[in-house]
């Protein structure tokens, strides 16, 4: 169907029409595109709060399942804390009771009881470790310890003659020099025996954390001279006990 | 006329059109409004809803101006926008009904006249036909769409699009004669 000629007419004279718009037309337009542009921002804000609001409970949600680890010090806190930490299925049972104080473990590989006690001065921070690692830290920490304890108690003992035949055993004259884990254990042993037994735990074969305190804080209390005299006095009948039952 | 550099400042207009310049849109509107209530005035008979319509048509062409692709004249792009919002428009009315006769073949019997009329006069004459071929006839023959394209945008087949012509023609032509043209050739 081709097109009429009075249609090619129409076309031509309606093509070239124009009707001009009513006056306020272009603010009708511009206020509809205004109001359009308005809501894309609105449902801008509403994702982003939406997303922060989804953020928000993904981590509360992460971290109520991922608690602190047993076995994690926090470092300074002046309360006891007491921590279990289980290794894997070793014959080692430790036990870390740390405060400001005191650092004891104790080992089930035998009867005897392993002891490393510390000053006040010096801060623990014990940290939950991987089976591994934490025999050499623990091997690290009990040298240390021993070792201060022992150049404290060095004073005291090197004064007197008990003192020289302290000094003059092979094990304690190789702490001095060379400290081997060997000797670190066999010292222990000696310190075990050394402590008063009402400190530990008649049930569970384990030291009393606040027992021992409160024996080391007792003895921090007391002046430098009463320590010596107490001490050699008391290391004068240990002596001649641990002598008499070699 | 320049053409060139019109063709760059339109260019240049649209693409801040297109990232919501206001001005720019401003700019476009002016032109382009004149031409687009004419279009939309041939479909829809009350000039306030044409006006209606039409502003309707060109919020569509500037939330969809990233639509536009350069790749045809800009004008032609709104002219589409606008005949599809005057189909809705009538369509919503419910004020376009086709005859559900087809007709494959029609007979070539018109007398092909030769008119002076004015555009008000041609206005009016369309003015005057049914809806349903008011639409057809404008979109053929006014628009210059197909019938294959005109039965796909009123959803329609393509012999009703044909019939409805048809019968528009034959209405436009009694009119015509009826007015007395000046002059007239037989096919």
């Amino acid at each position: 169907m081709s097109r009429l000629k009075f249609e090619t007419q129409f076309k031509e004279k309606l093509e070239k029409q124009e009707i001009r718009p009513s006056a306020g037309s272009w603010e009708k337009l511009e206020s509809r595109l205004n109001g359009e542009d308005k809501k894309p921002r609105w449902i801008w804000w509403a994702g982003i709060a939406a997303s922060v609001a989804v953020g928000i409970l993904i981590f509360s949600l992460i971290f109520n399942n991922n608690p602190i680890p047993q076995g994690t010090e926090i470092v300074g806190q002046p309360s006891t804390i007491e921590t279990r930490f289980e290794e894997k299925e070793t014959d080692k049972n430790q036990q870390f009771v740390s405060n400001e104080a005191e650092f004891i473990t104790t080992s089930k590989t035998s009867d005897e009881i392993n002891i490393s006690v510390k000053g006040t001065k010096k801060t623990s921070s014990v940290q939950a470790a991987t089976a591994s690692s934490e025999d050499e830290s623990l091997q690290i920490k009990k040298r240390k310890q021993l070792k201060a304890i022992w150049e404290e108690r060095e004073t005291v003992l090197l004064s007197t003659e008990i003192a020289k035949s302290f000094a003059g055993t092979t094990s304690e004259e190789k702490i001095f020099h060379s400290v081997t884990d060997a000797e670190i254990d066999a010292l222990l042993k000696q310190a075990r025996l050394k402590l008063p037994p009402h400190i530990f735990e008649s049930t569970q074969n384990q030291i009393s954390a606040g027992a021992l305190l409160n024996g080391i804080e007792t003895e921090l209390n007391r002046s430098f001279r009463d320590k010596i005299l107490s001490d050699l006095g008391e290391k004068l009948l240990e002596f001649a006990l641990a002598s008499r039952n070699y | 006329m320049k053409v060139i550099p019109l063709f760059k400042n339109e260019k240049k207009l649209i693409a801040r059109a297109a990232e919501k310049n206001r001005r720019a849109q401003q700019e476009l509107y002016k032109k382009h409004s004149g031409k687009m209530l004419a279009v939309c005035r041939r479909y829809i008979k009350d000039l306030q809803q044409a006006e209606e319509v039409m502003l309707n048509g060109f919020y569509k062409v500037f939330t969809h101006l990233e639509n536009f692709k350069n790749e045809g004249s800009f004008e032609g792009w709104v002219r589409r926008i606008m005949v599809r919002e005057c189909i809705s428009y009538l369509r919503s009315k419910k004020k376009m009904e086709f005859g559900l006769e087809e007709i494959e073949k029609f007979p070539e019997n018109f007398t092909d006249l030769e008119t002076s009329f004015e555009v008000e006069h041609i206005q009016q004459l369309i003015d005057d036909l049914p809806e349903g071929y008011k639409m057809v006839f404008v979109l053929y023959a006014i628009e210059g769409y197909k019938h294959k394209e005109i039965a796909k945008m009123l959803n329609i087949e393509t012999g009703t699009s044909k019939s409805q012509l048809y019968k528009a023609r034959q209405l436009l032509q009694a009119q015509l004669k009826n007015q007395k043209t000046t002059a007239y050739v037989t096919t």
